[in-house]
């Protein structure tokens, strides 16, 4: 028997070839994975290099986004390399002849390539990891984080390499390779992902993550990269965690896999140098890039549809317009890979072809938005309900018996909020979810009247979206039956866990159905659960801190407020802080799950205790700058308004400033005319000596910071002087002035408060 | 098997040693011992990049990296093309070589049927994807032949009707012919006929395609005597 006698196994994978193909990548590999190792310490060391706060390190923004370098460029670069020989006839020749079934050439030199993204993901990931290690104590870590995103990051390459493999076995030439890999990697995604925020656009009751599970524009790693790390169209993070999206794109490269190594079974030798291997892949490629063009057509009139159908004759020539862009730009990708005339005359005959594509598209969309409204589940199929809450302040609204109704005000439809108007004060640290709101959505509600509630919140607002395509967020609606008007005052994303699956919908509703949801949410078990059962100080994964404070010092407000909080019910602690003028807190970080959260835990009235122990450490700390520099105001000048100038500068290191530009317009303006008149009724008069005669003990020194926004201040006990101080991050303009300390503050504020957002001032 | 076509193909940037790496994961016989031998023979660098090479040089890398696949089936499109007479002869030489010792059957495509003669046990032509003749080189040259004949008195092709004859050709009182059928048999039947002069010559494997392409009107001496008419008017 000949010693050249292929064996079974070489029929679907060869060795040889595969540490042959490994050896041809070896200078790529090997140069990326250097080039990225030194780039990535560098840049470690570089950006925490002198830097003392806390970096909350998170995969996809730290110094691993770099591995999408290796997804979007390097693996693409590979596969061509590797499938040059495609491109060329005596290529295509040698290849095919050999003894190895065809298959098993391809599966080897997609292995090779597979492999070498695992050497540089898995090499880079463990440099980075160890760097960031060294600077532990500037960097929090989360291993499982990362783990998940490197993960994702191989699936991602896995898919993208048989993604170009089955573009070069479809094609014969390096330029219609890419055309055809970039339309079947991220075309089909593109298109769900328009046809997503099309239908969620227009349907009130979705938004583009929740249409359906395949439909997410996250579902397909590789595209999520493009669209969020490298485009930053959107924003999923699907990339950073383990989940559907990992299966799905893996399925994907199987599905694709397959697909690549049948169509370079068949690829005959003569389709290098040709931009297809069959005219009917070329006829495919080019209705599809004018297909997505015509989209734009599909665009402009779904809305016009479901909405309003009068605007279609006014824009006609748009949409010929459209048309003929889309039936050039295929004439011209004709011209361009077949390089005869006749083929891209051909292609514009075929052009018309597109306008029962867009017609049959529009029909599809406005079948899904019918289906969704239909699609409502009855209560009694309804296991349990989740709800995101979107807006903090409707918490304060609901659980204090916020009025129901608007009424009109001045030609405006408005809320009579009397005396109940509030502020918002939770303050969001927009770059990681927040602790408290991801447990709180997270609670499988199964109260009967909260899920009665809701399933009756949804069937209406489906209804009424029906009655009324044109109903828009946020109005209301005519109710006949009552003859009142009905106004959508909430708004939750709502999950309605049914049987084995959910349903997730936006949905507005009254205040009377709010008010059922909210309160059963907060009353719950669940929800005290989350501030009852807060993580202990020193749990992997934790991190509190405060950057006042030392770490003993943090440690020792936590625990006593972990213990205070116990005491105190979710909807009350909500109720203080949004109440509340305090901006005193903790920062607690929590890295146990794959996605990391943060949250502010505010000390407030409901833990005194707490609150006090970090006046106590905080005014420890300051004490000596604080008497320093009221020191050195009180020495600087005689006049009155400079003295205050000089005393705001010395005393706040410069974070604030008063205005003092007379002539500002718009607001500032507005301010410094009230500072003015409220300096005048309760400023104490100005003696003629004024150092020597001043007396701290008779007056307040009222820092108060005012915008239009927010009102700050923080009360500074223990000394003989009862200075307020301003909470030392804002950096906004201010009024400062000199009050009797006999005035009466409620006054002052109430004065102030007309056309300006205030708080009451807490005295003790 | 192992092919060596007409347009070679080399991994970019590829060396021999590059090269017979490929060859020795494809090829699980392949002989590197000689493969540097014969390298070291031709006088080709094996450490040099091949694009660098001449036409004739990348030829030989070629077709010592096939020599030595010691595969059963040896596929040569045009190789010898670009062969001096030197170097082809040595090839030769390798190729009966491996066919003795090895039993390996050599495949080899070439439009210079002269060089096949002395190296090919069989022929086959190949007309507009088709096969036309199959044969044995020798059965084809004894089947095969050419007559150049004479009579003393006045005769024409019918004198022949019974003898297969693919072309007949006469000037004056010789005529010549190209004859299908046994030599023994056909020198038996033309003497019979008291020729004056009777040579029976062997043809060329370049004759016999000739003669053969001439039947399906493969021939293009209409129009050079076309031409040379037009000339002389």
């Amino acid at each position: 028997m000949s010693e050249n006698k292929i064996c079974f196994a070489d029929n679907f994978f060869n060795i040889k070839l595969y540490l042959q193909a490994l050896k041809r990548l070896k200078v790529i590999g090997l140069v990326t994975l250097v080039c990225m190792m030194l780039f990535s310490v560098f840049s470690i060391i570089h950006n925490n290099l002198g830097r003392n706060s806390i970096e909350y390190v998170q995969a996809h923004s730290g110094a691993y986004f770099m591995m999408t370098f290796v997804v979007i460029i390097i693996v693409p670069l590979m596969v061509l390399i590797l499938f040059h020989y495609l491109t060329t006839r005596n290529g295509s020749d040698f290849y095919h002849s050999l003894a190895q079934k065809r298959r098993s050439v391809y599966f080897s030199f997609v292995a090779a390539v597979v492999t070498w993204a695992m050497i540089i993901i898995v090499c880079f990931t463990l440099v980075t990891t160890i760097a960031y290690m060294l600077v532990s104590k500037l960097c929090i870590l989360s291993i499982a984080n990362i783990l998940a995103y490197s993960f994702n990051i191989l699936i991602s390459c896995i898919l993208v390499t048989v993604v170009f493999a089955l573009g070069c076995s479809i094609t014969g030439t390096v330029f219609s390779s890419l055309v055809a890999s970039a339309c079947i990697l991220v075309l089909p995604r593109l298109i769900i992902t328009i046809f997503s925020y099309m239908i969620a656009s227009e349907s009130l009751i979705l938004s583009t993550d929740n249409i359906a599970l395949l439909a997410s524009p996250s579902c397909n790693l590789p595209v999520e990269i493009i669209f969020d790390d490298i485009l930053s169209l959107t924003y999923n993070n699907s990339i950073s965690s383990f989940g559907f999206s990992t299966l799905y794109t893996f399925i994907l490269a199987i599905i694709y896999l397959l697909i690549g190594c049948k169509m370079y079974e068949k690829r005959p030798s003569e389709t290098a140098g040709k931009a297809a291997s069959s005219k009917k892949i070329q006829y495919c490629l080019r209705m599809i890039i004018g297909y997505l063009i015509t989209l734009f057509i599909v665009v402009y009139l779904y809305p016009v549809f479901v909405h309003n159908r009068s605007y279609i004759k006014t824009s006609i020539d748009v949409l010929i317009l459209i048309f003929l862009i889309a039936a050039f730009v295929m004439f011209l990708y004709e011209l361009i890979t077949s390089r005869t005339l006749k083929s891209a005359l051909k292609a514009l005959l075929h052009s018309p072809i597109l306008l029962p594509m867009d017609a049959a598209t529009i029909g599809l969309l406005l079948l899904i938005n019918s289906y969704t409204l239909n699609n409502v589940p009855a209560a009694s199929t309804v296991d349990y309900i989740k709800v995101d809450i979107y807006d903090v302040c409707e918490i304060w609204d609901l659980t204090n018996d916020f009025p129901d109704e608007y009424t009109l005000i001045n030609d405006q439809y408005t809320v009579d909020y009397g005396d109940n108007w509030t502020n918002n004060n939770y303050y969001y640290n927009g770059a990681y979810p927040d602790y408290i709101f991801q447990r709180l959505s997270d609670i499988e509600l199964t109260d009967k009247v909260a899920i009665e509630a809701a399933s009756t919140a949804l069937n209406e607002y489906c209804s009424q979206i029906k009655k009324n395509p044109n109903l828009a967020e946020g109005s209301y609606y005519h109710d006949e039956a009552s003859d009142t008007d009905i106004y959508y005052l909430y708004e939750f994303r709502i999950t309605y866990g049914t049987g084995h699956s959910e349903l997730i919908r936006h949905v507005r509703m009254t205040a009377s159905d709010a008010k059922v949801i909210i309160n059963s949410l907060l009353e719950s078990t669940e929800a005290n659960d989350i501030m009852h059962s807060l993580p202990e100080y020193d749990k992997t994964g934790t991190y509190v801190s405060n950057p006042n404070l030392s770490d003993d010092e943090v440690k020792e407000i936590y625990n006593t407020f972990r213990e205070e909080i116990k005491n105190v019910s979710m909807t009350d602690y909500l109720n203080t802080v949004i109440s509340s003028h305090t901006v005193t807190s903790l920062d607690l970080y929590d890295n146990e799950a794959s996605t990391p959260s943060s949250t502010q835990l505010y000390l407030t009235s409901a833990t005194p205790n707490a609150f006090s122990l970090y006046m106590k450490y905080y005014n420890e700390h300051n004490q000596n700058s604080f008497d320093e520099k009221l020191s050195t105001a009180l020495n600087s000048t005689d006049d009155y308004r400079a003295y205050l100038t000089a005393y705001i500068y010395d005393y706040a290191d410069n974070t604030v400033y008063y205005a003092t530009d007379r002539d500002s317009s718009g607001s500032d303006r507005d301010l410094l005319i009230y500072a003015d008149s409220i300096l005048d009724e309760a400023a104490v008069p100005i003696p003629e000596n004024f150092k020597e005669n001043f007396n701290p003990e008779t007056c307040y020194i009222c820092l108060m910071y005012i915008d239009l926004y927010a009102l700050y201040e923080e009360y500074y006990p223990g000394t003989d002087l009862d200075v307020i101080t301003m909470n030392e991050y804002n950096g906004s303009g201010g009024i400062y002035f000199l009050l009797n300390k006999s005035y009466d503050l409620n006054k002052l504020i109430n004065e102030f408060s007309d056309g300006f957002e205030t708080r009451k001032i807490y005295v003790p | 098997m192992v092919y060596v076509p007409d347009e070679l193909y080399f991994i970019p940037g590829a060396t021999i040693n590059k090269m017979s790496d490929l060859y020795r994961s494809i090829y699980p016989a392949f002989d590197i011992d000689r493969c540097h031998y014969l390298a070291e023979t031709l006088k080709l660098d094996e450490w040099k990049n091949i694009s660098t090479f001449s036409k004739g040089m990348k030829r030989q890398v070629s077709t010592i990296l096939a020599l030595s696949a010691k595969t059963d089936y040896l596929f040569f499109d045009e190789t010898f093309d670009g062969f001096d007479p030197v170097i082809r002869n040595f090839v030769k030489g390798l190729i009966c070589q491996d066919v003795l010792e090895r039993n390996a059957t050599a495949i080899i495509t070439s439009h210079s049927l002269r060089e096949l003669e002395d190296v090919c046990d069989k022929l086959a032509l190949l007309h507009k994807g088709g096969l036309i003749l199959q044969s044995d080189i020798e059965n084809l040259k004894t089947s095969h032949f050419k007559v150049q004949i004479a009579f003393p008195y006045d005769y024409d092709e019918t004198l022949f009707s019974d003898i297969e004859h693919i072309r007949f050709k006469k000037s004056g009182s010789v005529s010549s012919m190209i004859i299908k059928g046994n030599i023994d048999e056909t020198e038996v039947l033309l003497k019979a006929k008291n020729p004056v002069i009777c040579d029976i010559l062997p043809l060329t494997l370049e004759e016999v395609f000739s003669y053969e392409m001439e039947t399906l009107e493969y021939n293009f001496d209409a129009v050079l005597s076309e031409m040379e008419v037009e000339n002389n008017e």
